[in-house]
C-alpha cells in the first residue's frame, strides 16, 4: 500500500469485518469468564523476586488485613465480609492497584511497581500441585 | 537550511527526536486524565508511531517507541521500572503488528484496521508481560475480552488522528 492510499483510505469493508470478528471474540471471552470456575480454596500472596515472602491463606484473615513487604515498601491487602479483597495501601507512585477497588474471586489483583500479587486459588491448582 | 535538508540522515535524526518528544508529551498529557478504568488509556502517542510507520519506516517507528519510553519514564516517575517495561513491550508489539498489517493486509485494510490491530497487539503484549512478570499462575487473561473491546474505540481514535495528520502533511 502506498502512503497516499493510507492518507485517503481511513475505513474499508475489511476493517468492518475485522471489528465484527473482534467483537465476537470479545463477547466470547467475556462470556467464558462470567461462568463460575472451580471452588475457591484460598488466596496466594506473593512478592515478585522474593519467593520467601510467599503467603497462603485458606480463609479470609481474622482482622481482614494483611501487610506484605513489597519491593518499594509495605502494601496492605484488605478483605471484606463477602470475601472480596483489595489493595488498601501501597507505596507505588500511581496507586492504580488501589484504584482497582474491591475484587471478587476468582481473579486477583497485583501492584506492578511494588511487586505484590494477590491471587485466588481454585481446586484445580491444588490438584496440579499434588499430582504432578 | 538547504544543506540541513539535503542531509537526509541528519534530517531523520531530527525528525526522530521531534516526533519522539511529541509522542512522550502525549503520553505524559494523558497520564493524569480521568479514566473509565484505572489502567485504561487511549494510547494517543500511538498516533505518532502510526504516522512514523506510514511516512518514514517501521524501524523509524520502533525508534520513536524506544525514545518515547526513555523520555516519558523519568517524567512519569517510572524509569527502568516494571510499568515502563510493560509499556515498552506494548509499544514495540503495536509497532510490529501495524507494520505487519500494512505489509500483509495493506491492499484491503484501511488505517482504522491497521490501528485497531496495533491496539490489540499492544494490549496482548502488556498482558503477556504482566503474566510473565507476576508468574504464570496469575490470572491476567480474564481481562482479555474487555481489552479487546477497548482496543476498537482506542484504535479508531488513533487512526482518525493519524489519518488527519497524514492527510495534512502529504
Amino acid at each position: 500500500m502506498e502512503e497516499g492510499d493510507l492518507g485517503r483510505r481511513f475505513f474499508t469493508f475489511a476493517d468492518g469485518i475485522l471489528i465484527a470478528i473482534l467483537v465476537v471474540i470479545g463477547i466470547a471471552l467475556c462470556f467464558r469468564e462470567s461462568i463460575p470456575s472451580e471452588k475457591l480454596n484460598g488466596y496466594r500472596i506473593s512478592v515478585v523476586g522474593h519467593p520467601e515472602r510467599e503467603l497462603f491463606l485458606i480463609n479470609r484473615p481474622p482482622s481482614g488485613l494483611v501487610s506484605v513487604a513489597g519491593i518499594l515498601g509495605n502494601s496492605i491487602v484488605e478483605w471484606d465480609a463477602q470475601g472480596r479483597f483489595r489493595i488498601a495501601s501501597s507505596p507505588c507512585p500511581n496507586k492504580l492497584c488501589i484504584q482497582m477497588g474491591w475484587v471478587s474471586p476468582p481473579p486477583g489483583v497485583c501492584c506492578i511497581p511494588n511487586g505484590v500479587v494477590v491471587e485466588c486459588q481454585g481446586s484445580d491448582w491444588y490438584f496440579d500441585g499434588e499430582t504432578k | 537550511m538547504r544543506r540541513f535538508i539535503a542531509n537526509s540522515r541528519l534530517n531523520d535524526v531530527v525528525m526522530l527526536g521531534v516526533l519522539s518528544a511529541v509522542a512522550a508529551s502525549l503520553q505524559m498529557l494523558e497520564a493524569p486524565l480521568p479514566r473509565l478504568l484505572p489502567w485504561l488509556k487511549p494510547g494517543l502517542s500511538n498516533v505518532v508511531v502510526l504516522f512514523g510507520i506510514v511516512r518514514f519506516s517501521p524501524m523509524f517507528a520502533l525508534g520513536i517507541v524506544i525514545v518515547r519510553s526513555i523520555l516519558s519514564g523519568p517524567a512519569l516517575g517510572m524509569l527502568f521500572s516494571p510499568p515502563q517495561l510493560i509499556g515498552l513491550a506494548g509499544g514495540v508489539a503495536a509497532a510490529l503488528a501495524m507494520t505487519l498489517a500494512m505489509r500483509l493486509g495493506g491492499s484491503f485494510l484501511g488505517l482504522a484496521g491497521i490501528s485497531i490491530l496495533g491496539a490489540v497487539a499492544n494490549n496482548l503484549a502488556q498482558l503477556g508481560t504482566v503474566s510473565i512478570w507476576a508468574g504464570s499462575l496469575f490470572p491476567v487473561w480474564f481481562q482479555l475480552g474487555l481489552m479487546i473491546f477497548v482496543s476498537i474505540p482506542s484504535g479508531l481514535l488513533v487512526a482518525g488522528t493519524a489519518h488527519e495528520l497524514i492527510r495534512r502533511t502529504l
